[in-house]
């Protein structure tokens, strides 16, 4: 049974006849019981377009969930890091072949902020070696010298992301990552990168990286 | 009254003018001066009752006030009416500003005033909303001193930039109003 905690305008959490009360992220709902729906048949070409984006990208961004907490934070108040990351990201992340939607991986961010990016960001592929480096100069105003470098790389051929650990910090103007073991020769490496600061309270835009596998 | 969220019921034709116009101010507002949050909360902390976020709020204020122009969906920031920095001490006439490749300097009257101190610190910041990237002196320049440069980030030989300046009194209690030096087109 659902228990009204502040009077009539309160909030509440359980069945109280046909209504149903809930929260989640302090957000309070109140919900009729499901109704049931007729089976509408296929669906129209256009809502499998949005069915198919709407996979597309949930299932990409499924195994990187925890790092868009991070890029995310300052949205997980109301919303869950990876439906922020959807709904920022979902309106510029596609490019169509025909009907078939595909991601735009240039396009894609994994973080939202104001924090300054490092800036001069290159990658290379040196002996099966990709190495990421940056400016580290921060000119006084943009960020600290132990600001966190969350890098992110996919490897399409086995659709796959890789985290660069251990994290880097922008002092240390450069990260690298032994690639031996992954993907095949020639593809196209992915590559993202954002900083936060040291109290995971300001995160910068992402950075976008590509690299050739050699 | 509707009491439960129906699907199917649409969603109120249009926003009222007004609340567009001015959620938009606030979106222009925000994004400008967002990144130069820790500056802003010291130059403008005198007007913020010792709090960070109200400091900000005014600084917010003002720029929403006076620094946007335009009616909606049109609006856009005027850069030279934006303050970064409030308050009563004197600025100093500007004589010139020298723009290099890595570098921006600044030169400015350096003589005595009843009100200006020899020792006020000055603050010039380069600064790009588009780049998301901005620079401040890293030297500690004074009034008496004539001459201020901040080191440029390289991204700005292809980005234009703004840049503003303030003065401050050695205790940094008390900031001048900040200083429009202009907008500065990309070398390349």
């Amino acid at each position: 049974m659902g228990i009204i905690n502040q009077g009539i305008n309160g909030s509440f959490r359980g069945k109280a006849g046909s209504v149903i009360g809930s929260g989640w992220k302090k957000i309070d709902y109140i919900k009729g019981r499901p109704r049931r729906y007729k089976n509408k048949g296929n669906p129209s070409a256009a809502q499998s377009l949005q069915q198919k984006k709407f996979t597309l990208l949930n299932q990409f961004f499924k195994p990187v969930s925890h790092i868009l907490t991070i890029g995310f934070g300052s949205a997980l108040q109301k919303s869950t890091a990876r439906n922020a990351a959807f709904r920022y990201n979902y309106d510029h992340a596609f490019l169509f072949a025909g009907e078939e939607p595909s991601l735009n991986y240039s396009a894609l961010k994994f973080s939202h902020g104001s924090l300054f990016p490092p800036g001069q960001e290159k990658a290379v592929m040196l002996n099966g070696e990709i190495k990421i480096t940056w400016n580290t100069k921060t000119y006084g105003l943009s960020g600290g010298l132990d600001d966190e470098v969350h890098i992110i790389l996919y490897i399409p051929s086995i659709d796959q992301f890789v985290l660069v650990r251990p994290t880097a910090l922008r002092y240390s103007g450069e990260a690298s990552f032994a690639m031996e073991n992954f993907g095949e020769k020639g593809e196209l490496i992915h590559l993202w990168m954002f900083l936060c600061d040291s109290q995971r309270k300001r995160v910068s835009p992402t950075v976008y990286l590509a690299v050739q596998h050699d | 009254m509707e009491f439960f969220f129906d699907k199917h019921t649409p969603k109120k034709q249009k926003e009222p003018y007004g609340k567009l116009a001015s959620q938009q101010k606030m979106r222009l507002a925000m994004t400008f001066l967002h990144p130069l949050r820790p500056i802003i909360n010291e130059s403008w902390a005198k007007y913020g009752e010792g709090k960070k976020t109200k400091a900000f709020g005014q600084a917010l204020r003002k720029v929403i006030q006076d620094a946007i122009e335009g009616n909606y969906p049109d609006q856009r920031i005027i850069p030279d009416r934006v303050l970064i920095s409030m308050g009563t001490v004197p600025l100093s006439p500007i004589t010139d500003v020298v723009r290099s490749e890595a570098s921006l300097e600044v030169y400015f009257e350096n003589q005595a005033h009843p009100m200006a101190k020899d020792g006020d610190e000055v603050t010039i910041i380069a600064y790009s909303p588009d780049l998301g990237i901005g620079a401040k002196n890293d030297q500690i320049c004074s009034r008496k001193d004539g001459r201020i440069e901040v080191e440029l980030p390289p991204q700005f030989e292809q980005g234009a930039f703004h840049a503003y300046l303030f003065f401050r009194d050695i205790k940094k209690n008390n900031f001048s109003k900040s200083y429009y030096l202009g907008y500065f087109e990309p070398l390349i």
